[in-house]
């Protein structure tokens, strides 16, 4: 029923699919945490997933990248990427997607960092982990170097081989050269968040997904991590899926919403739609409990 | 039911019980030797369970007997070292400054010698005797879990409960006891069941070297130690009560290894 | 009902581990400010701002270097994280009614006390054999809230108590704080990063940075004429709706 009224409004029924998920439900012994899920990602667009804690959000984001901790089941459904299903691909084909076609960003980018490797060799290691590495054909030194496993070792951290491309990836996010020498404890949560969003970018994937990557953040610094990835979503007409429990933020970085609650989709739509006319009660009180700026309200609304 | 907690606790509770049953299961004179001729050295039957020694003594009453010097001397030096340790480690660990800086230059102190070789000196000075053995292992086992509460401390101190019960006025001997203390057991219990082990290991070596329990009352070490003379033609003499402080030692272990999973669950798992 | 002068309290750490050199942080680097009986004052700013640093000066668990503290009456508190703040090992009438126990107030009137606070903070009695562990965070924080008023205090520092919640749940907490402050006639320290939040529950407002109070003005003045231009980058980087 729903799908079939947005479906109608929307403007995107002609364009590209990139991701479609398909009655998806996942259960953890008989409590379901996702309960028949179905809702498609379009190329281009922001797609906010907004939800409490408990609403299954997180696990339907991790479910696209076949990433579900082993308690969870999936007892039905089906996720769609370029049109083949994911979860009928190998092992090693779904991990060719990961972190290259789809790739993630995490709410605490302290404990997704190595402490005690400097962030040159961290974006370097994810370069050749995903084998996205490209050398510069000027830089090499020496004959071994063609071949990456031995200009790794041959160029020790953060070799000039790669320092090209990493230097690259950090103008994108907006961090300077001397980032690269620097150890995650020195950076501030922002900076930090940066380097994730550089990794995430690395092997330039075409759908971002972004779990509350700005929730640990103070709101100026949260201002400008969404100013970035606004741009760089625009830039590169990435597809994202953008996970946060703040209607507020939606506003900034959202072209449509999805409203989850207990593991099953609420509402769904375009942002001004369900920002500012919500067909939902749930979605209205989500609204109305946040406090806005000069609230002449007494009390808040809440269940 | 974990396999390793069932197999610790079965022989130690087995354990236990010979010690306090021990006149009842014993059915003969532990002390009493029989020169006549045959009644040395004679190899297990039924008569004697476990054989007898060089002087005609029954063996299963020796090693049951025996069972209460180990498992008492385990205990109560654990028991000790388990009072000092949290005492200091408490105080040192919650209030810092200078009073964490003498007591933990006394544990390294105590660090630099080998615990074996301490021991023997003072039990040199005082005398062997079972009562001296417990209060020595006491006193020489404490710094390890002085350091280990004083871990705990230093981190649940800064704990928002703590700084809470600060702010009610709640005194400082109260948050030691009712909020921090509490905290910290987990670690503590586990350590101290390991110490069990080590303390039974150390009255054995000690037994054996004779500077423990002193003959004629029976210990697994002194008795493994009169035996090494005969191991050639009389392997129950050495068999038994090294196969009773393997046991036991190998029991407390386990059943140590497995709260300290129950009690940090990141560590499940990281043996498979 | 609080009176705060020229308060101050820098920490030093050493720049490497050979000690070659110390670095000053300046937590708090004089601030001043007053607070009326009955009154919220919020103290709104970013990580590092030191407004952290001023609750625990007023509760006294840390000395100040220099400045004074004034307090008119009993004093408690409400810290953010409700997982951190409850201790795992005491039941939930243990948590609320120890401030009573040590004080030897009688057992049964304890009882009395106990019942009261759950009520007013809206969880049933059945609670009071459970320990933290069995709630959920917005429960968790009612519970720290009952402890923080069960013996009648004047003034209630809440450092960040919303959060850590869900926003549905915040606007419960919200509310319930409210409710509390007319009841019981508190006057609330409401400290938090979050301008929407503090702007709803304060009377006055403090904007602190690095330290030092930028800008103190009531609670509508401070977003309809903001002075500082640090109060103005704040006010511009929330997300509107």
């Amino acid at each position: 029923m729903i799908r079939g009224w947005w479906e109608g409004v929307t403007r995107r029924m002609a364009e590209e699919i990139d991701v479609e998920i398909k009655h998806l439900t996942v259960q953890t012994g008989t409590k379901t945490v996702i309960n028949d899920v179905s809702f498609s990602l379009y190329k281009g667009e922001v797609l906010a997933l907004v939800g409490e804690s408990g609403s299954g959000k997180t696990m339907t984001a991790l479910s696209v990248l076949d990433l579900l901790p082993p308690e969870l089941e999936r007892v039905r459904g089906e996720i769609f990427f370029n049109g083949r299903n994911i979860f009928d691909m190998g092992r090693e084909e779904i991990r060719k997607i990961r972190g290259k076609e789809i790739s993630m960003v995490f709410q605490e980018p302290f404990t997704a960092l190595n402490p005690v490797m400097n962030i040159g060799t961290q974006l370097s290691e994810t370069l050749i982990a995903h084998g996205c590495f490209k050398p510069t054909p000027s830089k090499v030194h020496g004959p071994w170097s063609i071949v990456p496993a031995f200009a790794k070792a041959s160029e020790g951290r953060h070799g000039p081989i790669m320092s090209d491309q990493l230097k690259h990836l950090l103008s994108t996010v907006k961090l300077l050269d001397n980032v690269l020498t620097a150890y995650p404890h020195e950076l501030s949560g922002g900076m930090r968040q940066r380097v994730m969003i550089a990794m995430a970018l690395s092997c330039g994937p075409s759908v971002l997904i972004l779990d509350e990557p700005t929730t640990a953040l103070d709101v100026s610094i949260q201002k400008e991590i969404l100013d970035l990835i606004k741009n760089i979503q625009k830039e590169r007409a990435l597809s994202v899926l953008f996970i946060t429990h703040d209607l507020s933020i939606v506003n900034l970085i959202a072209d449509r919403v999805c409203v989850m609650r207990q593991g099953k989709l609420i509402e769904i739509g375009m942002k001004e739609k369900v920002l500012n006319a919500p067909e939902h009660e749930y979605t209205k009180m989500l609204l109305g409990c946040i406090p806005r700026l000069g609230d002449t309200r007494e009390r808040l609304p809440c269940f | 039911m974990n396999f390793r907690i069932l197999f610790g606790s079965i022989i130690i509770a087995s354990m236990a019980l010979a010690a306090i049953f021990a006149p009842s299961i014993a059915g003969q004179d532990p002390l009493k030797t029989d020169l006549s001729g045959g009644e040395c050295l004679k190899a297990p039957s039924l008569k004697h369970l476990m054989g007898t020694d060089n002087l005609g003594r029954d063996v299963f009453s020796r090693m049951a007997y025996g069972t209460r010097v180990s498992l008492s001397v385990g205990f109560i030096a654990v028991f000790i070292s388990l009072i000092l340790g949290v005492v200091f480690g408490a105080v040192s660990g919650y209030f810092g400054g200078w009073v964490d800086n003498i007591i933990m230059r006394t544990v390294e102190i105590v660090y630099c010698f080998p615990t074996l070789f301490l021991i023997m000196i003072i039990i040199t000075f005082m005398g062997p005797s079972m009562i001296n053995v417990m209060i020595v292992i006491g006193l020489t086992s404490w710094p390890g879990l002085a350091r280990l509460v004083r871990a705990e401390f230093l981190s649940l101190r800064e704990r928002d409960f703590v700084l809470a019960a600060k702010v009610q006025g709640v005194s400082n001997l109260r948050i030691i006891f009712r909020h921090v203390l509490p905290n910290a057991l987990g670690p503590v219990f586990v350590s101290a069941t390991l110490s069990v082990g080590t303390a039974i290991l150390s009255e054995s070596s000690l037994s054996f070297l004779g500077l423990g329990v002193q003959i004629p009352t029976p210990s697994w070490g002194n008795i493994l130690s009169s035996g090494r003379n005969y191991m050639d033609y009389a392997w129950w003499l050495t068999l038994f009560p090294g196969m009773a402080i393997l046991l036991t030692v190998l029991s407390f272990n386990l059943i140590g290894e497995s709260l300290r999973e129950y009690f940090d669950p990141r560590l499940v798992g990281r043996g498979n | 009902m609080i009176n705060v002068s020229g308060l101050k309290k820098y920490y030093y750490k050493s720049r490497t581990f050979l000690g070659g050199g110390t670095d000053v942080v300046k937590a708090v680097d004089g601030v001043s400010f007053s607070v009326a009986k009955g009154e919220t004052f919020g103290l709104v700013g970013e990580s590092g701002s030191g407004k952290s640093t001023i609750a625990k000066l007023l509760t006294g668990i840390v000395k100040p270097d220099s400045g004074d503290i004034n307090i008119g009456g009993d004093l408690d508190i409400v810290f953010q994280d409700p997982y951190s703040s409850l201790n795992p090992c005491m039941n939930v009438k243990n948590i609320i009614g120890e401030s009573l126990y040590i004080r030897k107030v009688k057992k049964d009137e304890i009882e009395k006390r106990i019942k009261d606070i759950l009520s007013l903070v809206r969880l049933e009695h059945s609670v009071l054999k459970k320990y933290p562990h069995q709630f959920s965070g917005g429960e968790r924080q009612r519970i720290a809230i009952a402890r923080a008023i069960v013996r009648f205090p004047a003034i209630v520092i809440l450092d960040e108590p919303v959060s850590s919640l869900d926003v549905s749940i915040q606007a419960g907490i919200l509310n319930l704080l409210k409710d509390l402050q007319d009841k019981m006639g508190l006057t609330y320290l409401f400290i938090s990063h979050d301008l929407r939040v503090v702007e709803f529950m304060s009377d006055h407002i403090g904007v602190m940075k690095d330290g030092r109070l930028v800008e103190i003005a009531g609670s509508a003045e401070i977003y309809e004429d903001p002075k500082h231009e640090y109060t103005k980058h704040l006010l511009s980087s929330i997300p509107r709706l």
